[in-house]
């Protein structure tokens, strides 16, 4: 395989940064003050959320057929956190972050050949997701923004059980999932 | 499990705890409000570790699953009670006995499965309650360290229901429904 951890997530950081480049405020919708700094945060979640679902269609084709199940039970979740980030982002007068073409997403991602690349690769993008969704809490203005923030971080650290389990990893190795920068 | 592991997750979940000294009062008055939710989640931290103990000693869990899970919620509480601490609050006594978990007696009698179910609905609530606290906390420097828990939560809800052999990922907004 002779994909290395730090490069795996090397790759996703570059994926992210192509993600996170969407977001401006929508042209007559304005929502200065706290509208602004909690877009600004969705937007951010949302670009990881818009990567994670590039990276589990691309990884269908890899994965085993055994696998496949809970594979595409986890990307059609991420797939609903994008569309409820990109509805709340809209309802707070801004611009959603978009996704990037497949093809650009998978520029930016290491090199996946295998199974257990894909499975790897998938478990840092959770990781990484998790990390996103904890720190910006902080920064969330609206409460019930910050309770759906952690309900879908929640999520993310399930799907890490999943993909542990597939991998034939300890499932729950840590009391604070706090996930990885 | 070591405290010193504990103090090393807690400090890596984000935790900078106030001190109690020298606040204003409406900083004194967030805290209380901190405090009570940090004493709910402490009370049923300790009564889950009870749970996963008491499920171990009856062989009622497998004894790898148990063991993570006891020891895990064990370290939530000890990270609630510094948190409290920190907010000048002294931590309730541990209840330390199965007599004091409502419905616990009863649903290990009734088996392996009612006593998974149990726990399931155990963690559901700690899940819950860690939710609404993301809505209701004043200080900021709580939120991240409880939503740390609140993640472990989801990770063992997962772990249970798959023991049940249901679906471990029901919900893509895991808000501790049933």
């Amino acid at each position: 395989m002779g994909t290395s951890r730090r490069y795996l997530l090397a790759g996703a950081g570059g994926a992210l940064a192509l993600g996170a480049c969407g977001g401006a405020e929508r042209p007559g919708r304005p929502r200065p003050g706290r509208g602004r700094a909690d877009a600004s945060q969705l937007n951010r979640v949302l670009a990881y959320e818009n990567t994670a679902v590039a990276a589990y269609e691309l990884g269908a084709q890899l994965v085993r057929a055994r696998e496949l199940g809970a594979w595409e039970a986890i990307a059609d979740q991420e797939r609903e956190h994008a569309r409820r980030l990109t509805a709340l982002v809209r309802d707070l007068g801004f611009r959603p972050a978009r996704p990037r073409l497949p093809d650009e997403y998978e520029r930016s991602f290491p090199l996946l050949r295998t199974p257990a690349d894909a499975l790897r690769f998938a478990s840092d993008l959770e990781e990484r997701i998790v990390r996103a969704y904890l720190e910006a809490l902080a920064s969330m203005r609206d409460p019930e923004l910050r309770r759906l923030a952690t309900a879908i971080a929640v999520n993310e650290a399930e799907h890490m059980v999943l993909l542990s389990e597939l991998r034939g990893e300890e499932p729950a190795p840590d009391a604070f999932v706090t996930g990885t920068t | 499990v070591s405290s010193l592991r504990s103090r090393r997750e807690l400090l890596l979940a984000g935790a900078t705890l106030p001190l109690a000294a020298g606040v204003g009062p409406a900083l004194a008055g967030a805290q209380r409000g901190d405090a009570a939710i940090v004493t709910a989640a402490l009370a049923l931290e300790r009564r889950a570790a009870i749970t996963y103990e008491q499920m171990l000693a009856e062989k009622l869990i497998e004894p790898g699953l148990g063991e993570t899970l006891r020891d895990h919620e064990r370290l939530h509480a000890e990270g609630l009670v510094r948190a409290l601490e920190g907010l000048g609050r002294p931590a309730p006594r541990d209840p330390g006995r199965p007599a004091d978990v409502p419905g616990l007696t009863r649903a290990l009698a009734a088996g392996r499965r009612a006593a998974a179910r149990f726990a399931l609905g155990l963690e559901r609530r700690l899940l819950v309650g860690y939710l609404d606290a993301q809505r209701e906390l004043r200080d900021p420097d709580l939120l991240l360290p409880l939503a740390s828990i609140a993640t472990s939560e989801g990770q063992h809800l997962a772990l249970l229901r798959g023991e049940l052999g249901l679906d471990p990922i029901p919900y893509a907004f895991e808000l501790g429904r049933r």
